[in-house]
C-alpha cells in the first residue's frame, strides 16, 4: 500500500463537528408535470470511520440526498431549505469552482453503473491519473506509478497491464473496482456510494463489499452507503437511516434497527423480504399500495396511506424525527414499541 | 408426480457478432446440455448469476431461439413443431418477462394488451371470440391479478412497475396456459412490491393449477416459491435438489459459495456467518475452462481430476443431482439464526 494524501486535502477547520452533517434538507424538481418534492427535511450525520446506510425504495429520495451533498443535482432541481456541512463548513451555496476542488479530493462518489460512469475512450489508468492530476501536484511519472498502485489496492489483477486497457475490456466487477480506485485516489475523507453493488452478481458483490470494508478500515474514511438491499445494510453499516417519501422515517444503530424497528414502514419492510431461513411458502407480508408521488409539499406522514397503525392526526400533522430510545430516532405518531 | 415438461440435453449456441467471429467459427455455448423434468403443478426454481444461461434456457423452451436437444410437453415431443401446432404449444407455455417497462407495447391499452393474445389463440384454435366475450374475460383477468376494471382503457405508462408486472401476468394468463416461465419477474421491482407480486404468483399457481418455472438470481426469492431448485453455472445445471435440502445442505461448492455471498438482513447473523468469497468473475462462455467448469474459482478444486475431467450431473443421493467430484466437501455456511449464534 502506497503513501496516501499527497497534500491534496483542502484544509478544513477541524473541530468536534461530525464529518458530514445534513439537516432539514429539502429538494424540489421542476418537471413538465409540475413540481416534485423529492426530499423533504432529511437529517443525517456521518462520523469519520463510520459506515452509514441510507436505505429506501426507488423514489424515496435517497440518491437525490446524495447528489445534493456534492452539488450535483442539475438545473431542474433546487435545494429549498436545509443545511449540509462537511467538517463544519457549509457545502450549500458554494461556487462550482470550490465544489470541484472538493469532489474527488475530500468527498468522492461511487455510482451504481460503472459502465456509464467511466469514459469509454480513455484507458482506466488515464482515468485514475486524471483525478491525481486535478487535485495533486504529483509529476507525470508519479501519477503513473500511483495509478497502478491504486488499481492494485482495489484488487485488480495485473494492474500495470490493466491500466492500459479500456472500460469495455473489463467485467462489471472490475469496472466497479476501477471506479473505486478513482474515488479513493486522493484519499477522500468521505465516500458516498450510491447502490455500488446493485448491478453486480452476488459473488462479485461480496468481493466489492469486502473491499469497501477494508478501505474504510485502512483509511478511516466515512462512508455513506445508499442502497435498497437490507442484506447489504446488515452486512456493512453501523448506523442505518430509513427513507420513505422524501423523509427519514427511522434512524438507529443497525443492530437496534433490525432488532427492534419502531416505524411501521421499517417493520413492514423487514417483514416483506423473503429470507434464506424463513418459513417457505408462507405468504409474504407485502406492503399493499404504492409509494406516494410527491407532487406537493407533503402534509402529514407520507406512509399514512399504506400504514396499518395510522391515527387521525397522521393525515395532517407531520411527525418529527425524535429520539424514542437511546440512539434510535423515529418519525411516527404511533411507533411500534420494542 | 406426473411430468409436465421434460427437457433432454438442451443446447443453445450463438455466434457472436463482429471481430471475425463467424470466420473464426467462434461459438458461445450459452446453454450446454441441460436435462430437466418439471412435474405438473410443480415450481422449479432456476438460480444463477448473469451469463449462466438461465434466460436463454427459458427462451429456448418457448422456441424463441434455435436449440439442439429435445423438449416434451405432457409426453408429446414439441421439438420440431411447426405452424398451428407450434402456436398451440406457445399458448400452453407462456413467458413472463423481467422488465415490465420494455415488455408491454406502450401504444396499446391494457384491453388490447390482454385481449389480443386471447383473440389470436381463439383464431388459431379455429373459433373466434366475440367482442363482449373478450371484454368480459379481460375484466376477469384484471380482477384475478388485482387490478381495477377501469385499468382496461389505460396505457402502460400510467401504471407503476408492480402494476405493469400484474398486466404482464394477466397477458400471459389470457391464453389459458398450463406452464408459466417467469424470467426474473420481480427483480425490477422494489422490495415492498416484490412481495405483492410473489404472493400473487403463488396464489395464481394454486388457483389455476399452473406448472411454474421460476428463474431468478435472488436466492431468497427462489427459495420462497420453489419446490425444487436448479443452480446454473456457465450454461450447465450444477446442482438440482428439493428446495429445503439444497438450502440446508448444499453439495456443490458453487451453491455453498453463492449462499454464503448473499448478505442476510440480520446484522447478528451476518456478523457470525462464515465468509466464502470466491475470487474473480465467472469465466466467459467463449472460453469455458477444461474439466469442471467451476474449478478455477473453486475453493476445494484439485488439479486432478477437477482440472481435466468434466463431472456430469449425477444423482449423488436419491433425488439430488450434483456435478462435482467432491460433493459436500465444502462446508455449508450458517444460514439459520439459531445455528449462527453459536
Amino acid at each position: 500500500m502506497g503513501v496516501v494524501g499527497h497534500g491534496a486535502r483542502l484544509t478544513w477547520g477541524s473541530s468536534e463537528m461530525a464529518l458530514l452533517e445534513v439537516d432539514d434538507l429539502a429538494v424540489r424538481f421542476r418537471t413538465l408535470r409540475g413540481e416534485v418534492h423529492a426530499v423533504n427535511g432529511v437529517a443525517l450525520t456521518v462520523e469519520a470511520g463510520e459506515t452509514v446506510a441510507l436505505v429506501g425504495e426507488s423514489g424515496s429520495g435517497k440518491s437525490v440526498t446524495a447528489l445534493s451533498i456534492l452539488g450535483l443535482l442539475g438545473r431542474a432541481a433546487s435545494v429549498t431549505r436545509g443545511r449540509v456541512e462537511f467538517d463544519g463548513q457549509s457545502l450549500l451555496g458554494r461556487s462550482e469552482r470550490e465544489l470541484r476542488r472538493l469532489r474527488g479530493a475530500s468527498i468522492s462518489m461511487i455510482f451504481q453503473d460503472p459502465m456509464s460512469c467511466l469514459n469509454p475512450v480513455m484507458t482506466i489508468g488515464a482515468q485514475v491519473r486524471e483525478v491525481l492530476e486535478a487535485h495533486t501536484d504529483m509529476s507525470g511519472a508519479a501519477t503513473r506509478r500511483r495509478s497502478v498502485e491504486l488499481l492494485d489496492e482495489v484488487g485488480m489483477p495485473d494492474p500495470a497491464e490493466r491500466a492500459n486497457q479500456y472500460p469495455h475490456q473489463f467485467s462489471g466487477g472490475m469496472r466497479q473496482r476501477a471506479m473505486i480506485a478513482i474515488a479513493i485516489a486522493c484519499t477522500p475523507r468521505l465516500l458516498i456510494a450510491d447502490e455500488p453493488t446493485t448491478a453486480l452478481d452476488v459473488t462479485v458483490q461480496a468481493q466489492i463489499l469486502d473491499l469497501l470494508r477494508r478501505l474504510i478500515a485502512d483509511h478511516g474514511m466515512g462512508l455513506l452507503l445508499i442502497t435498497h438491499d437490507l442484506g447489504v445494510v446488515a452486512d456493512t453499516c453501523s448506523t442505518t437511516n430509513v427513507m420513505y417519501g422524501g423523509r427519514i422515517v427511522e434512524s438507529a444503530p443497525t443492530r437496534q434497527l433490525f432488532g427492534s424497528p419502531a416505524h411501521p414502514y421499517t417493520v413492514a419492510l423487514l417483514r416483506s423480504i423473503p429470507k434464506l431461513d424463513g418459513d417457505r411458502k408462507a405468504r409474504l407480508l407485502a406492503i399493499e399500495g404504492q409509494p406516494p408521488v410527491l407532487r406537493a409539499d407533503p402534509v402529514g406522514c407520507t406512509f399514512v396511506a399504506r400504514c396499518g397503525r395510522s391515527l387521525d392526526r397522521c393525515r395532517d400533522d407531520t411527525p418529527a424525527l425524535v429520539e424514542i430510545t437511546t440512539g434510535q430516532r423515529c418519525a411516527c405518531w404511533n411507533p411500534v414499541a420494542g | 408426480m406426473t411430468v409436465m415438461l421434460e427437457i433432454d440435453d438442451l443446447r443453445v449456441t450463438f455466434t457472436p457478432r463482429g471481430g471475425g467471429a463467424r470466420r473464426r467459427r467462434l461459438e458461445v455455448t450459452a446453454v450446454d446440455g441441460v436435462s430437466l423434468a418439471v412435474g405438473r403443478r410443480e415450481t422449479l426454481g432456476l438460480v444463477g448469476e448473469s451469463g449462466c444461461g438461465k434466460s436463454t434456457f427459458a427462451n429456448a423452451l418457448v422456441r424463441l431461439v434455435p436449440f439442439r436437444g429435445r423438449i416434451r410437453l405432457d409426453g408429446h415431443d414439441v421439438t420440431n413443431l411447426r405452424g398451428r401446432a407450434l402456436v398451440n404449444y406457445r399458448r400452453r407455455v407462456q413467458l413472463v418477462f423481467q422488465d415490465p417497462y420494455a415488455s408491454l407495447n406502450p401504444r396499446l391499452n391494457v384491453r388490447r394488451l390482454i385481449g389480443e393474445p386471447m383473440q389470436f389463440a381463439a383464431r388459431a384454435a379455429g373459433g373466434h371470440d366475440g367482442r363482449d366475450d373478450i371484454d368480459r374475460q379481460v375484466t376477469e383477468l384484471l380482477d384475478l391479478v388485482g387490478l381495477p376494471a377501469d385499468a382496461a382503457s389505460r396505457y402502460p405508462h400510467e401504471f407503476s412497475g408492480g402494476q405493469r408486472q400484474r398486466i404482464g401476468l394477466a397477458r400471459a394468463l389470457s391464453v389459458k396456459p398450463e406452464v408459466i416461465l417467469a424470467d426474473e419477474p420481480v427483480s425490477a421491482l422494489d422490495v415492498s412490491i416484490q412481495a405483492q407480486i410473489i404472493n400473487l404468483l403463488v396464489d395464481l399457481q394454486t388457483r389455476l393449477d399452473l406448472t411454474l418455472v421460476f428463474i431468478a438470481h435472488d436466492l431468497a426469492v427462489v427459495r420462497h416459491v420453489s419446490d425444487r431448485v436448479g443452480v446454473m453455472y456457465l450454461g450447465r445445471v450444477v446442482e438440482l435438489a428439493a428446495t429445503d435440502e439444497l438450502f440446508q445442505r448444499p453439495l456443490h461448492p458453487y451453491t455453498v459459495a453463492l449462499l454464503a455471498a448473499v448478505p442476510v438482513p440480520d446484522p447478528d447473523v451476518q456478523a457470525s456467518r462464515t465468509r466464502i468469497v470466491l475470487s474473480g468473475d465467472a469465466p466467459s462462455p467463449l472460453a469455458v475452462p477444461s474439466g469442471c467448469r467451476f474449478h478455477p474459482r473453486c475453493p476445494i478444486a484439485r488439479p486432478e481430476p477437477c482440472g481435466s475431467v468434466d463431472p456430469g450431473l449425477v444423482e449423488a443421493e436419491p433425488g439430488r443431482f450434483v456435478a462435482c467430484h467432491f460433493p459436500g466437501e465444502l462446508q455449508a455456511p450458517l444460514t439459520s439464526p439459531g445455528a449462527a449464534r453459536r
